[in-house]
C-alpha cells in the first residue's frame, strides 16, 4: 500500500512538473526578446482569434491611489509588490477552531488571491487618464443606497456589528430588524445574511456569477476562441466553475427586441479590418455589473496583434449608473494548446452541492433556535460578514 | 456513532466574528459547516467526485469499534485542480488519508476538509490554491501536495 502510494506521488509529480513547465514557457509577444510571428489567418481569409488565452500579469482594475500619479510600475515597485504579495499567499491566516472564519480555512489564502506576476501597467482601466472608473450618477447611488441600508438591516443583530467589523460599515448593532421579512428593495446579486431560498444567496453561491465584461479575477482566466465565418464562440473559464460559453454572431442583423433580455446581453459582432468589434445590449436587470444592469452596453474591439497576443479592448457605458463611458484593455497570450487538451468544462450548477447544502444549514440553525439550543438567526452572520482581513493581509492589487 | 467520530468538539462558541469565508470564495462556509464541529478522520478514499464548483472526496473512515462509515468532503475547484498538475490519478481509491474538517450544519455526513495527509505526513492541500493559469509567482511553493 505505502510502495503503491509511493508510486503514485511520484507519477503525479512528473504530471505536474510536465504541466509546469509546458505552461512555464515564456509567451514571446510579453517579454522582452525577439518579437513574435504575425498570426496566420483563419482558412477563409478573416483574422484569426483561435486559441486558448488568458492574461500574462497581475494588473489592477483601477489604478491604486499611490500610484495616481503614474501609468506604469517601475522595476522595483513590481518586484517589491510580488514580494508583498507572495508573502500574503504563503501566510496561515486560519482562525482558531469554533470561529466561523476557520471554515473557511479549509482552504488556504492562495485560493483566493492570484499568483501571476505583477504587470507594468497600473490600471486596466485607460480611459479616463486616471485609470479610476468615473464616478457613479446620483441614481446609481441611490440604488447602491438602497441596497447598503437593506444590507445593514440584515446584519444589525450579528457579532459583526457588534464587534464593528468592516461588513457593517456605516451601521449599528442592534435587534433583529423587521425588514428580515421584507423583499430586497431591488433584486439582490451580492450579500444579503439571509437564506431563507436560494436567491437570498450571491449569484456565485447561485453558480451564476459569469458576467460580461469579465476581465478575469482571482481564481482563474481562460477564454477558448473557436470561430467560424458566421459566429464567434467564446468559451469563459472564469471564478471557481463558473464558466459559460459565448455565442457571437458575426452578422449584420439588429440586435434583439429591447423586451428580450439576456443574462449576458444580446451580442453583434462585425469586423472592422483586424478587430472584431462586438456590440452588446439588452442585459438582464438581475444581472450586475458593478451597479450596472438592464442599461449596460459594451462595445467590444477583439484585435490578434500577433500569434501569441490578443487585445481586448472594451467600452462601457450605461449613463443611469456612471457619468461618463469608460474603457479598459486586457493583453491576453495564448497557451500551449497541449498543456490544456484535457478540459474541464467549468459550469457549477450540476455539482454545486453547497446552496443546498447553505439552505439547510440556515434550517438547523432555526431549528436550534426553536429548541433552545442556538442564538436567533438573525444573529448568525452567513454573508457580507466583512473579509476579516487586516489591510497588510489584502493583495494590493485588488 | 458517528459523535464518536467527531473529535475535539466544542460545547461552546467562542466569540464569533468576521467572514463566513473569504471574500472571493464560492460560498459561505459558515453557512454551510459547523465551526463548532471540527471532524478529524483517518479513512481510505472510496472515490472522488471531479465536480463544479468543487471537488467532493468520499472516504470510508475508520469507526472505534473496527467498521467504517462513509463520509463526503468538499475540496477545491477542479479546473484550477488539474491546470495545477492534480488529476484523477491523484487521489486513487484505496488511498489512505487523514482529513481535517468541519461538519456539516445539518448533521448529514459532510464536512469541508481543511486538511489532508497522507501516512507519510505530505499533505494535499485541498484548496484550488492556483489561479487556472500557468504564471504563479512560487511554482514550486504552490504545485499540489500530494503531486510532490
Amino acid at each position: 500500500m505505502r510502495r503503491r502510494l509511493a508510486e503514485l506521488i511520484a507519477a503525479a509529480a512528473v504530471l505536474a512538473a510536465v504541466v509546469l513547465l509546458l505552461n512555464l514557457t515564456p509567451v514571446a509577444g510579453q517579454d522582452a526578446g525577439a518579437p513574435a510571428a504575425p498570426a496566420e489567418p483563419t482558412a477563409w481569409g478573416e483574422p484569426s482569434l483561435e486559441g486558448l488565452w488568458t492574461t500574462r500579469y497581475d494588473t489592477p482594475l483601477q489604478r491604486p491611489a499611490r500610484f495616481a500619479d503614474q501609468e506604469f510600475f517601475s522595476d522595483e515597485e513590481r518586484a517589491a509588490l510580488d514580494e508583498q504579495r507572495t508573502a500574503i499567499l504563503e501566510r496561515d491566516a486560519r482562525p482558531e477552531v469554533g470561529n466561523p472564519l476557520s471554515t473557511g480555512g479549509a482552504y488556504n489564502r492562495a485560493v483566493f488571491l492570484v499568483h501571476k506576476e505583477t504587470g507594468r501597467r497600473t490600471s486596466l482601466i485607460v480611459d479616463p487618464p486616471d485609470g479610476r472608473m468615473p464616478p457613479y450618477t446620483e441614481e446609481a447611488q441611490e440604488r447602491r443606497r438602497m441596497i447598503r441600508e437593506y444590507q445593514l438591516a440584515l446584519l444589525q443583530a450579528t457579532d459583526t456589528c457588534k464587534d464593528g467589523l468592516s461588513g457593517c460599515a456605516g451601521g449599528e448593532y442592534g435587534s433583529p430588524s423587521p425588514r428580515r421579512d421584507e423583499a430586497p428593495p431591488i433584486y439582490f446579486t451580492g450579500a444579503m445574511n439571509r437564506a431563507d431560498n436560494p436567491e437570498d444567496r450571491t449569484l456565485g453561491e447561485r453558480c451564476m456569477l459569469g458576467r460580461l465584461p469579465d476581465f478575469g479575477g482571482a481564481a482563474g482566466f481562460v477564454l477558448q476562441i473557436i470561430q467560424s465565418p458566421a459566429a464567434v464562440s467564446v468559451f469563459y473559464d472564469t471564478g471557481q466553475g463558473q464558466g459559460w460559453q459565448r455565442q457571437i454572431p458575426v452578422t449584420d442583423r439588429p440586435h434583439l427586441p429591447s423586451d428580450v433580455r439576456q443574462w449576458r446581453g444580446d451580442s453583434r459582432a462585425r469586423w472592422e479590418g483586424e478587430t472584431l468589434v462586438v456590440d452588446v445590449r439588452n442585459f438582464s436587470p438581475k444581472n450586475d455589473f458593478f451597479g450596472s444592469r438592464e442599461n449596460l452596453h459594451l462595445v467590444e474591439r477583439w484585435t490578434r496583434l500577433d500569434s501569441e497576443t490578443l487585445e481586448y479592448r472594451v467600452t462601457i457605458e450605461d449613463p443611469t449608473t456612471w457619468t461618463r463611458p469608460w474603457t479598459v484593455v486586457l493583453e491576453l497570450a495564448r497557451q500551449d494548446d497541449a498543456a490544456n487538451r484535457i478540459y474541464k468544462e467549468p459550469r457549477c450548477h450540476e455539482g454545486n452541492y453547497g446552496l443546498p447544502a447553505l439552505l439547510a444549514g440556515a434550517r438547523a440553525d432555526e431549528r436550534a433556535y426553536a429548541a433552545g439550543t442556538g442564538p436567533h438567526p438573525a444573529a448568525i452572520c452567513s454573508a457580507g460578514c466583512g473579509a476579516g482581513l487586516s489591510a497588510d493581509e489584502r493583495d494590493p492589487l485588488r | 456513532m458517528r459523535s464518536k467520530l467527531i473529535v475535539g468538539m466544542l460545547g461552546a462558541a467562542l466569540l464569533l466574528a468576521g467572514s463566513a469565508a473569504p471574500a472571493a470564495a464560492h460560498h459561505a462556509f459558515a453557512a454551510e459547516f459547523d465551526a463548532n464541529k471540527p471532524v478529524n478522520f483517518e479513512g481510505v478514499v472510496t472515490m472522488v467526485e471531479w465536480l463544479n464548483p468543487h471537488v467532493w472526496i468520499h472516504l470510508d473512515v475508520d469507526l472505534p469499534d473496527g467498521g467504517t462509515e462513509n463520509w463526503a468532503f468538499e475540496g477545491g475547484t477542479p479546473n484550477v485542480l488539474f491546470r495545477r498538475g492534480f488529476t484523477r490519478q491523484s487521489l486513487l481509491p484505496g488511498t489512505r488519508i487523514h482529513v481535517d474538517g468541519y461538519q456539516a450544519k445539518d448533521g448529514s455526513n459532510r464536512a469541508n476538509g481543511r486538511d489532508i495527509t497522507f501516512p507519510d505526513g505530505t499533505k494535499l492541500f485541498l484548496g484550488s490554491s492556483g489561479t487556472g493559469a500557468p504564471y504563479e509567482l512560487r511554482p514550486e511553493n504552490n504545485a499540489p501536495r500530494g503531486a510532490r
